[in-house]
């Protein structure tokens, strides 16, 4: 998959990308990548939004664990701007608390020390894609 | 002056003065009623759609002489469109709408990817554009496509959903007037970057559905033709 390129982007202001879980390789490195093409001096809302968290244990436990370089990329985009915040938006089934601990304590506890990051549960996350006529995994 | 027919609802405070929506024949039959009360300059929203079949002139031919008395219509929706015999009689089906339309939404269309940007290029004051799973193929048109030689001005929302022609994205990036939406959703889009690349300068927000490969097609069964009119 090839990483997008948003450096002629340059009044970007967010940047949300949406993870399918059970289809999550390499996403880690794409999300990197992606991220490290950003230049736009008005960027300040990176979303993250997770569908399909089946697994109880949340967003964090079911992808790859090579989240490291995103932390890094993360911290960049904060240095570069005060006002910069990530989100993580999803259907967290009721685990939340978990989620948060995961993300704070082993996928991004550079961002997560930093104080940026914010949690959104958002319940029925799924019901847009269906309107768009995109059916994802059960 | 107008009479309030009495199966119009009473408006929402966030909504037009008049506020009605019905689905299926029975919005054919509040069409009629709306030209009876001169009601049909109001109409702002229109979706038509053709489960089981296709949306194409001859469906639409009971419906015109009513559209083209539908003046001010800013959001058009369209389901199941077969764009190929729209080519021919664009003007005649929609160009009472050209002028005056802000928001198209195009879900499972098929025809030629030239052809389904001529359809767009010809709104002149189109702001928001969504193409939903669309069937696009790059083969020669049983219709010849004219040139396109103007673009609408395309700066509010753009969404791809499902639209995996790289040459469509591609198209639509090279359209006389460019793209300058400042809202990007793109989930399972063929060619991304080409829309990327044309929206630098104007994309304030982008939504972006990563995924490594693609689910199934999805359908729909119902086989009624369906209108449904807002006003």
């Amino acid at each position: 998959m090839i990483p997008l390129d948003l450096k002629r982007s340059v009044v970007l202001e967010r940047f949300e990308f949406i993870i399918e879980l059970y289809n999550t390789s390499q996403v880690d490195e794409w999300a990197h990548q992606t991220l490290r093409t950003i230049t736009s001096p008005l960027f300040n809302e990176l979303v993250i939004r997770f569908v399909h968290t089946a697994d109880p244990w949340g967003p964090p436990c079911s992808v790859s664990g090579g989240w490291g370089a995103v932390d890094v990329s993360l911290n960049v985009l904060a240095e570069r701007n005060p006002d910069f915040r990530v989100v993580f938006r999803g259907d967290f089934v009721g685990n939340c608390d978990v989620v948060r601990q995961h993300i704070e304590s082993d996928y991004f506890p550079l961002a997560s020390s930093k104080g940026f990051v914010t949690y959104e549960q958002v319940p029925n996350v799924e019901d847009r894609f269906r309107k768009l006529g995109i059916p994802l995994l059960p | 002056m107008a009479v309030r027919p009495a199966w119009m609802e009473y408006p929402k405070p966030e909504e037009h003065l008049f506020n009605f929506r019905r689905r299926g024949p029975e919005a054919f039959e509040r069409l009629i009623d709306a030209d009876r009360s001169g009601l049909l300059p109001y109409v702002r929203r229109i979706t038509f759609k053709v489960a089981g079949g296709s949306f194409d002139p001859e469906n639409m031919q009971k419906y015109l002489p009513r559209l083209r008395s539908i003046t001010n219509l800013r959001s058009l929706t369209l389901i199941f469109f077969n764009i190929n015999p729209f080519i021919p009689v664009f003007n005649e089906c929609f160009g009472m709408f050209t002028d005056t339309l802000r928001h198209l939404e195009i879900r499972n269309t098929w025809g030629m990817e030239r052809q389904l940007l001529y359809i767009i290029s010809q709104f002149s004051l189109l702001e928001d554009l969504s193409i939903v799973f669309p069937t696009l193929a790059v083969e020669r048109s049983e219709h010849p496509v004219p040139a396109i030689t103007r673009s609408p001005p395309l700066r509010g929302t753009l969404v791809l959903a499902k639209a995996y022609s790289r040459e469509f994205s591609e198209g639509l990036a090279a359209l006389p007037g460019g793209l300058n939406s400042r809202s990007l959703e793109l989930f399972r889009c063929g060619g991304p970057q080409f829309v990327l690349v044309a929206c630098s300068h104007s994309v304030t927000s982008i939504s972006y559905l990563w995924c490594a490969r693609n689910s199934g097609y999805g359908s729909e069964s119902d086989p009624c033709v369906r209108m449904s009119v807002a006003i």
